[in-house]
């Protein structure tokens, strides 16, 4: 390689594709459990090269051979994660698409507000879902479904105690409210705060491998969380509430904010 | 040690590292600049 000015640019152009390229993947993979994955296989690759370097015939054999059936493997064990990383990175949303909230939407914000503020006040379990791009079909089928307009007072007659569907998470789609009683993934994450029980969990467990919003209301302290794409903010306030709606419709420009709003677990 | 993590956590900063390193290392295989130091 002769080494020209030239030749300096592009090489360092070349690395800095590859690099962002890297970095943006890694972002994705962030608080995954493929992330642990990739953890492993860097290592295995490390061990690989190293034992090709020092001529450890066998066991670079034995590495060598192993590459494909451990992608094979990757492919199928982690099947969800990577689906759900590739869905995000197709999402990639559009600033053209930002703009107002519509009439309908701030009809269910309120409705979804009224609903979250009464039931922390009551201490009424709640566990709302709003479906993104993401379709939930497959949670839908297993509640009981509605179709019907979204309206505070059906909302918590549905989270009411001892509700015949008061167990499960309720499903928005668009302005309706398609089906209750329904039953979500659970989360598999282990670093999460031992608290916080099944219903919580199951808000975790659903916004990991969609890009749904979804708020939970605790039956045993009231405390309100909102969860996104696996971060779950406790105790948040209306106001920060409301830049996740923002967030969440396409309407705002800023982020809904970690800090102040409530305590992330 | 403790505040290193929290330095090399703060915006994604190991991730950075991690990325260059890998881009790096890839560039040194495949565009083989130094033969003497990578055959």
């Amino acid at each position: 390689m002769e080494w020209t000015i030239w030749t300096v640019i592009l090489s360092i152009a070349d690395i800095s594709i590859v690099a962002y390229a890297i970095y943006r993947i890694l972002l994705l993979l962030k608080d995954t459990r493929a992330m642990q994955l990739l953890k492993g296989v860097l290592i295995l690759l490390i061990l690989y090269v190293i034992s090709g370097w020092l001529h450890l015939t066998t066991v670079n054999w034995i590495l060598g051979k192993s590459w494909s059936v451990i992608l094979l493997g990757i492919a199928i064990i982690f099947q969800p994660e990577l689906r759900s990383v590739l869905e995000r990175l197709g999402r990639g949303r559009s600033f053209f698409q930002r703009g107002k909230r519509s009439y309908a939407q701030n009809r269910i914000v309120s409705a979804i507000e009224e609903t979250l503020a009464v039931a922390s006040e009551n201490k009424i379990g709640v566990l709302l879902v709003l479906e993104g791009h993401t379709g939930l079909q497959p949670q839908i089928d297993t509640g009981v479904v509605l179709d019907s307009r979204i309206s505070s007072e059906l909302l918590l007659n549905l989270f009411f105690k001892n509700a015949p569907l008061h167990d499960g998470a309720v499903i928005l789609r668009g302005n309706r409210i398609a089906a209750a009683g329904c039953i979500m993934p659970l989360t598999t994450k282990e670093d999460i705060d031992s608290m916080l029980g099944t219903r919580h969990r199951a808000a975790i467990g659903i916004s990991e491998v969609c890009d749904a919003l979804v708020f939970v209301v605790s039956e045993e302290t009231g405390i309100i969380s909102v969860v996104r794409n696996g971060n779950i903010q406790r105790g948040i306030s209306e106001k920060n509430r409301k830049r996740y709606f923002d967030d969440f419709y396409g309407a705002a420009p800023k982020k809904p904010r970690e800090a102040g709003g409530g305590k992330k677990v | 040690m403790n505040q290193w993590l929290r330095f090399l956590q703060r915006k994604n900063f190991i991730y950075k590292i991690i990325a260059l390193g890998i881009a790096l290392g890839l560039w040194l295989y495949v565009a083989k600049p130094f033969p003497f130091l990578i055959p």
